[in-house]
Parts: C-alpha cells; structure tokens; sequence
C-alpha cells in the first residue's frame, strides 16, 4: 500500500474510533455537579442517581473531589452545581458573587476511629476536643486526609479550637501526626494499616465497619456535625445547565428529595439526615 | 501473593459477568487512547521527519526540550489542558472540559514527545544509510520522509506500543480534565483510582489486572504486525 494511502487509512481509523464517543463534547444540556468524595464513597449518589432521573428526566454528571477543589471548579465556573462541606469555604464562595443560591441540605457526622486497643482512651472522653488531646497527649498516632477537604478543614478547625496555634496547623513535622493527601477511603486504609486513629465521615466508615481491629470509638459530639451544601453557580454563560440545576437542587431540597435522602441506609444504619426547609 | 490471585480471579469473573459498565469503561479507555496515539503518530512523525531532513537553526535545543518532556508528569499536563480549557481558558468556549475530547488532547500531549523524540532517533540512523541513494534519485523530502518511516515501520511499531502504554495507563491527566464522570469519562486508570478510594483494594487490584490484559492484547497485536511486515 502507497504510504500516503496507509497514513489516510490510520487517520480514517482513528477518527472512527473516536466518533462513537457519546456526547464527545459538552453540551450546555448537561448538568456538572462537582461534589466530595464521601457523598461517592458512602454510596450516597448511586443511590440517587436513578431516582434523580426518574424524577426529572436528565441524569447530572458528579465529578468526585474534595471540597476544596469542588468550590474552586464552581469558582472558575467550570461546573453548574456544587454540592459539599466547607461552611467557610462557602461562605467566601457566596461572599464573593460565584453562587446564585445556597442550600442547606443534609447532614452527616463525624466519627473518631482508631484501633480498638484505644492506647489513648478517647472512648471515655467527654468530648472531640478532649479526645484529640488525649491523643496528642499520648502520642498516639493520627492520620490527617491533608487534602484541604472539608473533613480535613473540619479536622483543623477542630484542632484549631484546641490551640490556636496548635503545631498541627503549622504542618511542623510531629511524629505522631500524619498528613496524607489522599481521598477519605484510601485514609481510612491508611489509619488502619498505621494503626493510627483518623477522623472519617459516618456514611463512609458504615460501608467500612466490618473491621475486627478498627472501631468508631468516639462519636456524638454536637461538634462533629457535618452539614452540606448546595450552591448552583452564577454566570456560567449555560443558561440551559443552571435552570437544570435550579431545578436539581429544587428537587434535592422538596420533601420528596429529603425524604430520599434520609430514607438512604448503609447496612441498615441512616448514612444522612435531611436538613432542608420543608 | 494470595492477594494477587485473587484479584486475576475476580477479573476473569467481571469479564465474564458482561458487566455493562465495566465494559463501556474498557471500550471508552480504549477509544481515548487509541485516538490519541492516532493523533500523536500523526503529529510525532511529522515533527521527526522534520527533525531528521531539515537542518534550521535551534534543531538541536528543540531536540533537548523533545527530550525533556518525556519526564513531564501526567499531572501538570492535566493542569495545563485544565487551564486552556476552563471557562476563562484560551479554548474555554469549546466546551471541551470534563469530556473525552480534553482526555484526548491531554494524552495527545504525553505521547507526542515519545514518538517524536524517538521516532527521530529511528529516523536519523535510516536517513544516515539512505541519503546518499535517496539524493541521487532525486527524491523530494517529503517523499523521502514517506519512504524513511516505511522502512523503519517495525521499530516505529515498538513505539507506536511504548506510547500506547503511556496513554492507557496514565491517571493524573485524566483525572484532571475528565473529571472521572460515571458513563462519560470514566476510564481504567481513573476507575482503579476511586476503587482504591472507596477502600475496595481487591476490586481496584481486578481492574489493574483487565487494564493488563488489554496492554497484552494490544501487544500482540502489534507483534504480530511486526511479525507479518517482517516477511
């Protein structure tokens, strides 16, 4: 075959293989919701994703991340929706005009989970504040998600509220405090492998707990609350994209949407609670 | 190593369980690749033809940063194609971010230093023991081009693998301008990735191993190209 001829035909091919690519390129259709890695991992939005369907008849497209990179995405307006965990965070983000509208929408809670030796008794601490002290007291070891999530923004405030100079938040290299960079899933490997206790949300250490050396030992402290938002994003220029995530967000708040979310169980437990308006 | 069998085991199973998803996963990984490598054996062959027939000044300094960007991580190009891309990038109004078109164009990038650089170097060495016969029959050098990457076609097919290999297995630019959306830009690499988020280590494991098989597909494929233009 004539060179030319067979440089057409790869072209050809390669082309062809890359047609059948369904939707190729954005649409302004298609609704972007940029959301955290525990409403994915705690199984949360497989759960809904149907159910948004059937109920509105278009499927939104989640991008998992952290709440940090979400609420940048919405910033940079490369998304229609944000849905995460970072009251400060969103805060700043309707402060400075990138969202049309906050939602409260649900809440989960934290848990303090370590090895079930406890060498720092936090299962008889009277509070979060107590128990993380307890650990640092101990120098137990502690692993930190250090991905600028909203649990580790939480995990610091809390510290924060410790010490306001706790060494913690300086990123001062401590021998028992273990900063990750990594996803709540692959953090909670990590605690368990180390050892080490972790802060991790309710709904992913439910899908987790069949451990027989890793147990919650701590939980029920009003500060370990874990409220989420929705923001639809302003100005994104895809008028079709944000009345679809008005009317997602409509829905995620309506009684029918609360009702599903709570009604959400992971091995029988209640991963979510409705926080909506109804 | 019990660990290992067991995640090679539960492959064959979710191959053999025709798992829709699993399977528009592999098809979709396979499709962004390949069209990258397509497109990057187009554009790396041509920059090498260049390299290797036309003398200008700052060859060699573009044959060094042809060099260097074979270290780029696939992470800082996801950053970059993020950044063209976004809303207020220079390519932003495509519309292009969080689909297979930016996955493409973010492992075009990868692959096309590897088929470049080294496809230069095949180039050179045939150019060296071609020239003087080439010249004397008068042949233009595009023509001489078509007949260099001709017959350097078994070497260039090795590359051609080596930056398939570099497209399929990469996760961090992916990841990055696809955004990992469930039915639309979900591949191996980034599947693999939230597997492991999820903490579901074996299932992660099982899908390294289908991206293998699927290398090793490929692999032979190209072996047995080589094997059948060798004859």
């Amino acid at each position: 075959m004539h060179p030319v001829l067979k440089f057409g035909v790869m072209f050809g091919v390669t082309l062809l293989l890359a047609l059948p690519l369904p939707n190729f390129t954005r649409s302004d259709e298609n609704v972007l919701v940029a959301t955290t890695t525990s409403t994915e991992n705690s199984g949360l939005l497989h759960y809904l994703a149907p159910k948004i369907t059937a109920a509105l008849g278009f499927s939104p497209r989640f991008i998992i991340t952290g709440s940090g990179k979400a609420l940048r995405l919405g910033m940079n307006r490369d998304v229609d929706l944000v849905w995460v965990h970072d009251e400060a965070g969103e805060n700043t983000f309707m402060t400075a005009g990138h969202g049309l509208r906050r939602e409260k929408i649900m809440y989960n809670r934290f848990v303090l989970g370590g090895p079930v030796a406890d060498p720092a008794s936090v299962r008889t601490a009277s509070g979060i504040l107590e128990a993380l002290q307890r650990i640092q007291d101990t120098q137990s070891l502690f692993v930190s998600r250090g991905d600028d999530s909203g649990t580790h923004r939480r995990e610091r405030a809390l510290w924060r509220v410790l010490n306001a100079e706790h060494p913690v938040l300086a990123g001062a290299p401590l021998d028992w405090y273990r900063e990750l960079g990594s996803g709540m899933g692959a953090t909670l490997n990590t605690a368990m492998a180390m050892r080490a206790y972790t802060l991790v949300d309710e709904a992913t250490w439910l899908r987790r707990n069949d451990q027989t050396h890793f147990a919650a030992l701590f939980t029920g402290d009003v500060l370990l609350r874990n409220p989420y938002s929705l923001i639809v994003v302003a100005e994104t220029g895809r008028k079709a994209a944000t009345d679809k995530a008005q009317r997602l967000s409509d829905w995620l708040i309506s009684p029918i949407g609360q009702n599903t979310i709570s009604a959400y169980r992971i091995d029988g437990q209640q991963g979510f609670f409705a926080l909506g308006k109804h | 190593m019990h660990e290992l069998a067991q995640a090679f085991l539960s492959a064959l199973d979710m191959l053999l369980h025709f798992d829709a998803e699993l399977y528009g996963i592999i098809v979709r990984s396979m499709q962004v690749s390949l069209s990258a490598l397509g497109i990057a054996l187009l554009l790396g062959l041509a920059a090498a033809s260049a390299l290797t027939l036309y003398e200008f000044p700052g060859k060699h300094v573009i044959i060094v940063l042809l060099h260097t960007l074979l270290s780029l991580p696939p992470v800082v190009v996801g950053l970059m194609v993020y950044l063209l891309f976004s809303f207020n990038g220079l390519f932003g109004s495509l519309g292009w971010l969080f689909t297979p078109a930016a996955m493409i164009v973010a492992q075009v990038t990868l692959v096309f230093p590897i088929i470049a650089a080294y496809g230069h170097d095949i180039l050179r060495a045939a150019w060296h023991e071609y020239q003087d016969q080439l010249t004397s029959l008068g042949a233009r050098k595009p023509q001489s081009a078509l007949i260099l990457i001709r017959d350097c076609r078994y070497a260039l097919v090795l590359i051609a693998l080596g930056g398939f290999g570099r497209a399929i297995s990469e996760v961090g630019a992916v990841m990055i301008v696809g955004g990992n959306i469930l039915h639309h830009t979900r591949v191996m690499t980034t599947s693999i990735t939230l597997a492991t988020s999820r903490g579901e280590l074996g299932v992660a494991l099982a899908l390294g191993c289908i991206l293998l098989l699927l290398a090793l597909g490929i692999n032979i494929l190209g072996f047995l190209l080589r094997q059948r233009s060798s004859q």
